[in-house]
């Protein structure tokens, strides 16, 4: 019996943790708001809400990440001893553009005196790195990838945020629980995927994925089309208008002068 | 009050506010000196978080706005030696198709970034020092007694005397062989290329100490040549890496095509010297800056490939 409960608890560890799981499970609901975001002129990030309700004894972990690319990027270093200079170019395959993960306080405060267990959970940088490869591999791969989850934290791109979890009074087994995640301005437009975990004991319990498009709209959907599919015309547009405004400049100083 | 625009080409959203004060200040500079301000622009661009290459992109394209507005305020103070500027741009654009294929071979030598930035940073040193140091003799000897400028026949001045096609240049008062503007706008041509920037700062003191022109009508002629190279980049731009980013250009180009207008008052009122020495200045702390950034230990140790 023991150890049927042992290869049950195992197997579901990886079921969990390796593909995606698309159905929601008894232990969570939840609902994403809103489903999709618009990119128009005045976008200036915004929030994403996802709420529902998770079994009583359960934390809530939610991960929002973008689509997975490679990123050539080039590794500062000093040349003469003295200079620093980009350097090697490296590549880092198969990372996601937006990696946002919020958890509760009270989680976040078990993840510092266990960081072994968080580890294991798979939702940290350190689970992230496992999934990445970085090429040239003799370049140091585990200094570049802190180094460039670095540089998406500056972006606003890589985040794991805390206290953006938080839940209501538990009644009849369950509780309501309500997560943020805040999205940043340099968003892509494409697909993402949220995923909410139920974690209990130090394992995911449960999990349920929902679908957030972005996509360009109005104004800015607009230019992106143009530059892309008309490029020339769009470059002979953009100087012409320059000009003009130039020129138009020039006109109201000319008009001013002539009026003092 | 602080409202944001979303850049489609960036991807990325700004604050109006801080890309129109960053235009005027831009515009000023342009307006002034004759230099696109690529070199501070760019930069402060890629600081706020847009991508390099955008960033580049789309201050060209902004910097056709204010150079147009900047040469017509020149223009109308008799600034502009259109003569001299179409001549150095004929060479320019030769220098810049020469120059990028020089790039390309550098590239593929390996180490070629190395080489370009440290070139650049001794050459503002020097470029910076000269001019700073000979506008304040200059300065210093006005002040002691106002002798006329001596017409000391120099070797260099011997041998421009001796270069066949000598022409007349009215605007800037000069007598030239044409070969010495389309030579050096080739050499400025291919330096610009090769540095990845507008060549504003080289342009203004080839024309100032090498060709002998006034100091007015360099700033003048420089905006008008800056007009047709960034024309020429925004197109290739747009057409080829789709890097330009039009709302950004057009939130620069409000600002500095005003700037442009102010500045060019601003540079009447200033006597040649006194520019001379500012923009001296202005170079000395670009280089600065980018010593500094080459000195300092970076916080992060990885960048995004691309850019300049």
């Amino acid at each position: 019996m023991l150890k049927k409960i042992a290869t049950f608890l195992v197997l579901s560890c990886c079921f969990f943790l390796g593909q995606p799981f698309s159905s929601a499970t008894a232990d969570i609901r939840a609902h994403l708001t809103p489903e999709a975001i618009d990119i128009g002129a005045f976008f200036n990030g915004t929030k994403v809400y996802v709420s529902g309700d998770v079994s009583r004894d359960a934390e809530v972990v939610v991960r929002l990440s973008g689509m997975v690319h490679d990123v050539a990027l080039k590794k500062k270093g000093k040349v003469l001893g003295l200079l620093w200079m980009n350097l090697d170019s490296i590549t880092i395959h198969r990372v996601p553009n937006l990696y946002l993960v919020s958890i509760s306080k009270d989680l976040e405060s078990t993840i510092r005196t266990e960081p072994s267990q968080w580890e294991e959970l798979g939702f940290g940088f350190a689970a992230l790195k496992k999934e990445v490869k970085v090429s040239p591999a003799e370049a140091g791969s585990e200094t570049i990838f802190r180094e460039f989850v670095e540089l998406k934290k500056s972006e606003g791109l890589y985040a794991i945020e805390t206290d953006k979890v938080t839940y209501g009074e538990a009644a009849s087994g369950s509780k309501s629980f309500e997560a943020v995640l805040q999205i940043p301005p340099r968003l892509t437009p494409g697909k993402y995927l949220v995923e909410t975990f139920a974690v209990k004991d130090g394992i995911v319990s449960a999990k349920t994925t929902a679908e957030l498009q972005v996509e360009q709209v109005g104004f800015p959907a607009l230019i992106f089309r143009l530059a892309f599919e008309h490029g020339a015309l769009y470059g002979v547009l953009a100087t012409i208008i320059a000009i003009a405004a130039g020129l138009l400049m020039g006109v109201i100083f000319k008009g001013e002068k002539g009026a003092h | 009050m602080f409202w944001h625009l979303y850049l489609p080409i960036a991807g990325s959203s700004i604050n109006v506010l801080l890309i129109f004060s960053l235009g005027i200040l831009v515009g000023l500079l342009s307006g002034i000196f004759g230099v696109g301000g690529g070199f501070l622009m760019t930069p402060l661009l890629i600081m706020i978080g847009v991508p390099p290459t955008v960033a580049a992109a789309s201050d060209s394209n902004q910097i056709v706005g204010a150079s147009t507005s900047g040469t017509l305020a020149h223009y109308r103070l008799g600034n502009v030696d259109f003569k001299m500027g179409i001549l150095l741009l004929i060479g320019g654009v030769t220098g810049g198709t020469v120059g990028v294929q020089i790039i390309k071979i550098l590239r593929a030598v390996g180490n070629a970034d190395f080489l370009i930035q440290i070139t650049y940073v001794l050459m503002l040193g020097f470029v910076g020092s000269y001019m700073f140091w000979e506008s304040l003799q200059a300065l210093r000897k006005k002040k002691a007694a106002p002798e006329p400028a001596v017409a000391k026949e120099s070797r260099y001045a011997r041998l421009l005397g001796k270069l066949p096609w000598q022409t007349n240049f009215e605007t800037s008062g000069v007598r030239l062989s044409v070969l010495m503007p389309l030579g050096l706008g080739v050499f400025v041509g291919i330096l610009a290329a090769i540095m990845g920037v507008g060549g504003g700062f080289i342009m203004v003191p080839v024309m100032v100490y090498l060709l002998r022109m006034p100091m007015h009508v360099v700033v003048g002629t420089s905006l008008f040549q800056i007009l047709f190279t960034c024309i020429d980049v925004t197109i290739m731009q747009a057409y080829s890496n789709h890097t330009v980013d039009f709302v950004l250009a057009l939130l620069l180009l409000l600002g500095s095509t005003l700037g442009a207008q102010f500045g060019a008052k601003i540079s009447k009122k200033l006597g040649g010297d006194q520019l001379k020495i500012l923009l001296a200045s202005i170079v000395l702390l670009v280089m600065v800056k980018m010593l500094l950034s080459l000195l300092l230990t970076p916080d992060i140790m990885v960048a995004y490939k691309g850019g300049h």
